[in-house]
């Protein structure tokens, strides 16, 4: 895991992969169509970016941002401008 | 001469927090609830990985499942959001601040039904949140009427028998793009209590899906989400044993 957290799934009746997608909604179905539930981790995806990194977010909370970090000063204004001309 | 004895050492976890500050208001729900099982699991998992409660936000929305975020972790912040609208308000705590580690608790019908919408781009976009889901099959809190996760052919306690295909939170979850999901049974403590400490050291959206038998309304003969069905049913695809990092490996 990332913060090194070790995950052991020990395998019981079947060769399970919980990081294969396919298998995993296979299992659910099967398992549904026998009236019988699926427990477990089912899937995991550990290195799948998460919706704060795909926005490119600053670690810290936004309310303890200093205005410097938050609000581009007039150069920059000045300069995107620029650029759309 | 008078003997003194030295005060045994209060219980502390590895943070040095005492096991009470983990331990929220009295529950109301109904003796028996799963629910109540998975909020003392929610207690262990938190109290045995060292988290500060108050780096938490508890989020819920409406029903038993999510009146149950005031039983466990008294000193976290908290918000109790609109029916069905917990992912938004969760998303956006999270993006506000992404040193909170965030546990949202929400329940069949407010997954399922009322906030199918919200959880749909909840599970797409990766949040990183826990969103724990106390499974019923019925909506407890207005008298057990189906919800969209009973199965076909289940009964309610008048007799009327369900027809409608469920929707399967998990499958769904993963089709979406959920980075952890499983599924867990409020009765099977080890299990559940691994599933959780695994959770939080994942980054992303972990879904569990938790099967937890309503005693009021849908524990009965012919409910598929009764204590005497899940005991029966459950089939596990693994054992799930998890090693935070703080701890050493040992051999039984």
């Amino acid at each position: 895991m990332h913060d090194g957290s070790r995950l052991y799934l020990k395998k019981v009746a079947e060769d399970y992969d919980p990081t294969d997608k396919l298998n995993a909604v296979r299992t659910i179905h099967e398992t549904a169509q026998r009236g019988e539930f699926a427990t477990g981790i089912l899937y995991v995806e550990p290195e799948k970016p998460d919706f704060l990194k795909l926005l490119n977010l600053v670690d810290e909370p936004l309310a303890l941002l200093p205005t410097e970090r938050v609000r581009p000063g007039r150069e920059v204004l000045t300069e995107l401008m620029d650029s759309l001309r | 001469m008078a003997v003194t004895t030295p005060e045994p050492a209060k219980k502390t976890n590895r943070i040095g927090l005492e096991p009470t500050l983990y331990r929220g208001g009295k529950t109301t729900l109904c003796a028996g609830c799963g629910h109540n099982a998975i909020s003392e699991r929610i207690i262990d998992a938190f109290y045995e990985m060292g988290i500060n409660p108050k780096n938490v936000i508890k989020l819920s929305g409406i029903g038993c499942s999510s009146k149950s975020p005031a039983y466990f972790l008294g000193t976290s912040h908290g918000f109790n959001s609109v029916h069905g609208r917990m992912p938004s308000v969760g998303t956006g705590a999270v993006l506000a601040n992404g040193t909170l580690i965030a546990i949202g608790v929400s329940g069949d019908g407010d997954t399922g039904a009322i906030g199918i919408g919200q959880f749909v781009h909840l599970m797409r976009r990766n949040v990183p949140m826990i969103y724990i889901i106390e499974d019923n099959g019925c909506y407890g809190l207005t008298k057990g009427q189906f919800s969209p996760t009973a199965d076909v052919g289940s009964k309610l306690k008048t007799g009327v028998v369900n027809d409608l295909t469920p929707i399967d939170t998990c499958a769904l979850a993963i089709e979406l793009g959920a980075s952890f999901v499983a599924r867990s049974f409020s009765g099977d403590k080890k299990q559940l209590l691994a599933i959780l400490k695994a959770s939080l050291s994942h980054r992303g959206t972990a879904l569990i899906d938790v099967l937890s038998p309503c005693v009021t309304f849908n524990d009965h003969e012919g409910s598929t989400k009764s204590y005497a069905y899940a005991k029966d049913h459950d089939e596990p695809v693994g054992e799930v044993s998890f090693v935070p990092f703080f701890e050493d490996i040992s051999i039984e």
